[in-house]
């Protein structure tokens, strides 16, 4: 079964158009839906440029304000997924090279990203995951840095908008919907290889 | 099946329910080691609303803290503090009403009858100065608030609304 994506008309970018036009004429609250939709996936992101965690909650506000200033100029809603994340990264780069910090952004997260650490017991019983996350884990470790970013952003969305946010992210548009890609299939392959995360 | 990295009918494939299957354990893998802040989707439409109302930010001027009912079971202060903008000056005082309500006591100048909102990231509570400039907002949940201030219509059209930084009850 693969999973149905709606027209890009009549789908979440008429949703982003309607909530955008609102915006633009002043209508109060008229992007509560989307800050809530996206600013999970804006959070990932600038943690993946690297921010702590102050600094990264800095990136997700910074950018709904530019979103609200530029709402003007946003002609295709479509691309909306693109922009904030297009947006996030700009702000993330820009307080990045402000500041140049000597300790890691997220000791837990990057410790473990490092490789250093896999994900023993210990973190798996503390913030009570199964223990076959470990394997997920392990198979997340295994992916390039390119695939890491783009398989932590785009699973922080729901999945009709796969869609917008994988197009954004450079996935590779199918014929009926996006494609796996070469990412998102390694992670399929490295996880069916382990039995661990099969057993 | 496939089984090689390499596999281009695999990476060429729809989407299906095993690829949103791992999506959604990287997610709930990602939100218990490193989640988002709970409270910062509330903070984002807060900063957003009040993005909207185009208004004067005032600055910070004078801010004080005095003990006040000292002698009660439980002294409690009153904070002092005093905002500046181009077009209005205003002095709030607040006070501790129990572990999570605060009075808000405020005098704005030049005096005159100003709508007042005071805005939390969840509520919002309404109030008029009398014509000294005086107001008062009885009841307001401790923490974080904003002032929105709108002035009374001038002779040369309508003055600017004003708003006040983030003041935090902690």
């Amino acid at each position: 079964m693969t999973i149905d994506v709606p027209d890009a008309i009549t789908g979440n970018a008429k949703r982003y158009a309607d909530a955008l036009r609102d915006a633009r004429e002043g209508v109060a609250h008229a992007l509560d839906d989307l800050v809530a939709e996206f600013s999970p996936m804006l959070w990932r992101v600038a943690r993946r440029q690297g921010l702590d965690r102050v600094e990264a909650e800095d990136v997700v506000q910074s950018t709904w304000l530019a979103l609200l200033r530029s709402v003007e100029s946003l002609t295709t809603p479509a691309a909306l997924p693109g922009w904030l994340v297009t947006t996030a990264k700009r702000e993330a780069w820009r307080i990045r090279a402000k500041v140049r910090r000597e300790t890691p952004a997220d000791r837990e997260w990057d410790e473990l990203a490092d490789g250093e650490t896999g994900i023993d017991f210990d973190v798996v019983e503390r913030l009570g995951m199964a223990p076959r996350y470990a394997s997920l884990w392990r198979a997340v470790r295994q992916l390039s840095d390119r695939c890491r970013d783009l398989v932590a952003v785009v699973a922080t969305v729901e999945r009709p908008d796969y869609n917008e946010v994988a197009r954004a992210l450079g996935m590779p548009r199918g014929s009926i919907g996006p494609s796996r890609g070469r990412c998102l299939n390694q992670l399929r392959e490295l996880l069916q290889a382990d039995p661990d995360w099969n057993g | 099946m496939e089984t090689a990295g390499r596999n281009v009918a695999g990476a060429d494939a729809p989407l299906d329910e095993v690829d949103a299957a791992n999506l959604a354990a990287v997610r709930r893998l990602q939100d218990a080691l490193d989640p988002m802040p709970e409270d910062l989707v509330a903070g984002v439409r807060f900063a957003l609303s009040l993005e909207q109302l185009d208004a004067e930010v005032a600055s910070l001027v004078e801010q004080s803290k005095v003990d006040a009912r000292a002698g009660v079971d439980t002294a409690e202060q009153a904070r002092t503090i005093i905002f500046e903008s181009s077009t209005v000056t205003v002095m709030v005082t607040v006070a501790l009403l129990d572990d999570d309500r605060i009075r808000v006591d405020g005098w704005l100048s030049p005096e005159g009858e100003y709508r007042v909102e005071l805005r939390t990231p969840s509520d919002q509570f309404r109030t008029e100065s009398d014509v000294m400039g005086r107001f008062v907002i009885e009841s307001a949940p401790r923490g974080i608030f904003r002032l929105v201030i709108r002035p009374p219509r001038g002779r040369h059209g309508n003055p600017p609304v004003v708003i006040t930084p983030s003041v935090v009850i902690d």
